[in-house]
């Protein structure tokens, strides 16, 4: 029998068994607790359909995920403008540096409050929590990217006389692809996240407001259904859309680790 | 470049003398970054001033007496220690059931396939939904942000101590194998030892995170700390309230990460030859 | 031969073991089917010996160390260590990698201490007289991170030697070093054998290493050994001399001879 079939037999069995584990404990904690409080699977993914076939799902869906995507290409702006600033100029780092730890330190709750008190309840308010949340993330990749750029291949083409042009299309632009597709990946789930969060005090329409809401009206089975759309929806983008993407496009390098950025 | 500049110009000695000074001064790491946030602040007070603005966006002056008078008053104290207390508790949770999996993850492949696909949902749940799942199971009490902060955290910690391991390097056992060197010193003296670094960053980072998520929490779900704070001050729409009990709580929390973790950092793995900067998040 | 030197080392003893390897064998299953290192290996090495096993990249002669040094298992065969009657003899290996995987996170006194964790006659005066027989008296308490590529192989020896061993096991340990210090290596290598006498199992693909160093050089090609040459030069070796070049030119003949 040859080697190789056997390894993924183990493989598949073992995320059965995953799976497996997963379900059962949903079950014993559903039977467990008060039926409102944690439906059963099947019961919350009746409602799910119910959302999505009655078209409520789209009054709520389309401003959320509006937010996200202004928010999310302010935020790469800003974060990529930031990002070569510091990956090029020494000073660059220093001055913009304050504005980094400023942004990562605080918790995305709190900037949704400030902007909430100052924007209203308007559609800006998420959008620049999003932005302000994010764009620290982004400019860091971008720095490393940056800093990643071998010097060496620019001197080398400067000396052979490739034209600037030919110079960042064939050099610089490859070279900062990775990291602009992992600020793009990072940035959008975190952008996605922090939307939800935003959404929370400020606005009408929205996932985050409709998980909220039906929360304190203690309707906790719809709290589940909306919950579920959105997690399934973050889990499709990331596992469906840009784990593929990335395997294709940078099949030749090593995994690098997010939490070490 | 400051030749340059004064062939250009055909400046005397003493003003060559004095750009070169002024340039060095701004080349100064220190100083840069607190002349970025002085123009910050700056341009705060002005726009509010000159636009009369002062009572949409607050004033840097105006949070610094609501800052000075929120110390004084020592309320700052039960907040303080409720919103770090429960951080405190999330952080050795998630550090411990995020080691465990970790291990698990990291050590065998039957593991890794079953477990791995949670991890990964783990890493990308959003912060609103799983707060208010668990608030919905614990209501409004201490045990929902601390709960949420260990759903949200230990995924980042089993993460990183599981890119550790596979990060070790073979040869490390292949030595060991060869001198005959027991299990328990393998594990000890060189599996211990090699993820620790990583452990470390990964434990600060999550640290930082369990802040984050605690601090919503509270909003959610609890009678003091931070996130309750702000949430009083956002329905009485107190600005200058809520970026006051930010700041103090920021500040805090950046002494606690840049004082004590990285200082414990540079000294524990001084046996490394690269130094880390400020940024590691 | 060596064997007669009176020289005391501290904590050295005399004692060193010839190899007997027989009809050693190893295979690797792969997709297709399965992939011959090498078949039927048989040679015997004397105790005290310095001994080169030489061959081209991915010729088997590191797996052959690695066998010996019972890090990996051979498919068949054996692999037996005898004193000089040829009974039986139980023996302590030491093992020389070519990078020498220095825990980073311990000193150079400290990665020698590793070693000898089950052994309750351990002190830390073994660890300084190994440093000081490779040259680096000064650098006991000093972290790898600190020390250059060709220090940090000293500290690979000393650790071998710190065992005691009756075999040397040195997988081309210079192979990574740049030529000045590598030469500077090899006169050590060929002084420490001197004083101590040790059996030493070498590897490596430079053949001007092998001459310089052995007393019999193994060739290793096409899964199995194909030439055995005796070095008749007395040491230290003169290796600029006719009679060396000519030797030399010898040995790569028949190398490539295969």
């Amino acid at each position: 029998m040859s080697y190789i079939p056997e390894k993924i037999y183990n493989k598949n069995i073992a995320r059965f068994i995953g799976v497996l584990i997963g379900l059962v404990a949903w079950i014993l904690i559903a039977l467990n607790y008060p039926q409102d409080l944690v439906p059963l699977p099947h019961e919350a993914l009746l409602l799910t359909w119910q959302i999505i076939e009655n078209g409520r799902i789209w009054e709520h869906l389309v401003p959320t995920v509006w937010r996200t995507v202004w928010g999310f290409l302010g935020a790469m702006v800003l974060g990529i403008t930031v990002g070569i600033i510091m990956g090029v100029s020494f000073r660059g780092q220093n001055i913009t540096l304050p504005y980094i730890i400023i942004g990562l330190s605080i918790p995305g709750v709190a900037w949704a409050a400030i902007w909430t008190i100052i924007f209203g309840f308007t559609h800006l308010t998420p959008i620049v929590t999003v932005l302000v949340v994010c764009f620290p993330y982004i400019a860091m990749n971008f720095w490393k990217g940056v800093e990643n750029i071998q010097l060496d291949l620019v001197k080398m083409a400067k000396t052979f006389d490739v034209t600037n042009k030919n110079i960042l299309q064939h050099i610089i632009i490859p070279n900062t692809a990775p990291a602009a597709f992992t600020s793009a990946r990072f940035g959008l789930s975190i952008s996605w996240k922090v939307v939800a969060v935003a959404e929370m005090f400020s606005a009408n329409y929205g996932i985050g407001v409709m998980i909220i809401r039906s929360f304190e009206l203690f309707r906790y089975t719809e709290t589940w259904a909306w919950a579920l759309i959105f997690v399934v929806i973050i889990l499709f983008i990331e596992n469906g859309i840009f784990k593929p993407l990335e395997n294709k496009l940078f099949k030749y390098r090593e995994e690098t680790d997010i939490s070490r950025i | 470049m400051v030749e340059n500049l004064g062939k250009f110009l055909k400046i005397r000695d003493w003003e060559k003398k004095l750009l070169e000074i002024m340039s060095n001064i701004t080349n100064n790491r220190f100083v840069l970054f607190v002349l970025s946030i002085v123009i910050l602040l700056l341009i705060w007070e002005s726009i509010g001033r000159v636009l009369d603005l002062v009572h949409l966006i607050s004033s840097p002056f105006i949070v610094g007496q609501e800052i000075v008078r929120i110390l004084y008053s020592l309320t700052w104290i039960e907040h303080l220690l409720a919103t770090f207390g429960r951080v405190t508790v999330a952080f050795f949770v998630s550090i411990f059931v995020g080691s465990l999996i970790g291990l698990l993850v990291g050590l065998t492949d039957f593991w890794e396939n079953a477990l791995g696909s949670y991890i990964t949902i783990g890493l990308s749940l959003p912060d609103l939904f799983v707060v208010v799942v668990v608030a919905m199971w614990f209501g409004v009490s201490t045990m929902t942000p601390i709960i949420a902060g260990v759903i949200i955290g230990f995924p980042f910690l089993a993460t990183s101590l599981h890119g550790a391991i596979e990060d070790i390097e073979v040869g490390y056992y292949e030595m060991a194998f060869a001198y005959n060197i027991d299990k328990y010193h393998i594990a000890k003296d060189i599996v211990l030892q090699a993820v620790l670094p990583e452990m470390f960053s990964g434990a600060r980072y999550t640290f930082a995170l369990c802040w984050k998520i605690i601090t919503l929490g509270e909003i959610i779900a609890a009678q003091n700390g931070l996130g309750h704070m702000i949430d009083s001050n956002l329905r009485s729409l107190n600005l200058t309230g809520v970026i006051a009990w930010v700041a103090i709580f920021t500040a805090v929390m950046l002494i606690i990460e840049y004082g004590i973790f990285q200082q414990a950092e540079k000294r524990l793995f001084n046996w490394r030859e690269d130094s880390k900067g400020v940024i590691t998040v | 031969m060596n064997k007669n030197n009176q020289n005391t080392i501290k904590n050295q003893s005399q004692e060193s073991a010839g190899i007997k390897v027989d009809s050693l064998t190893k295979k690797y299953k792969t997709e297709e089917g399965s992939e011959t290192v090498f078949e039927n290996l048989s040679f015997n090495i004397d105790s005290g010996d310095f001994v080169t096993l030489i061959g081209r990249s991915g010729s088997g002669k590191s797996t052959t160390l690695n066998i010996i040094s019972q890090i990996l298992e051979p498919t068949s065969g054996t692999v037996e260590f005898v004193d000089a009657e040829g009974k039986k003899k139980e023996t302590t290996l030491g093992h020389v990698f070519q990078e020498p995987h220095l825990l980073p996170w311990k000193t150079a006194r400290e990665n020698i201490e590793f070693v000898h964790k089950n052994n309750p006659n351990y002190s830390d005066e073994i660890a300084e007289n190994v440093l000081d027989m490779v040259g680096l008296a000064d650098h006991y308490d000093k972290y790898p991170s600190k020390l250059s590529g060709g220090q940090n192989q000293r500290v690979g020896i000393a650790r071998a030697l710190s065992v005691d061993p009756d075999v040397l096991l040195m997988d081309e340990p210079f192979s990574s070093l740049d030529e000045i210090t590598a030469e500077e290596m090899r006169g050590e290598m060929g002084r420490l054998h001197m004083d101590l006498g040790k059996t030493v199992f070498f590897v490596t693909h430079d053949l001007a290493e092998a001459v310089q160093l052995s007393d019999r050089i193994l060739m290793l090609g096409d899964g199995h050994i194909y030439d055995d040459i005796k070095v008749p030069f007395d040491r230290p070796r003169n290796m600029g001399s006719d009679e060396i070049g000519e030797f030399n030119a010898e040995v790569v003949r028949r190398f490539n001879d295969l």
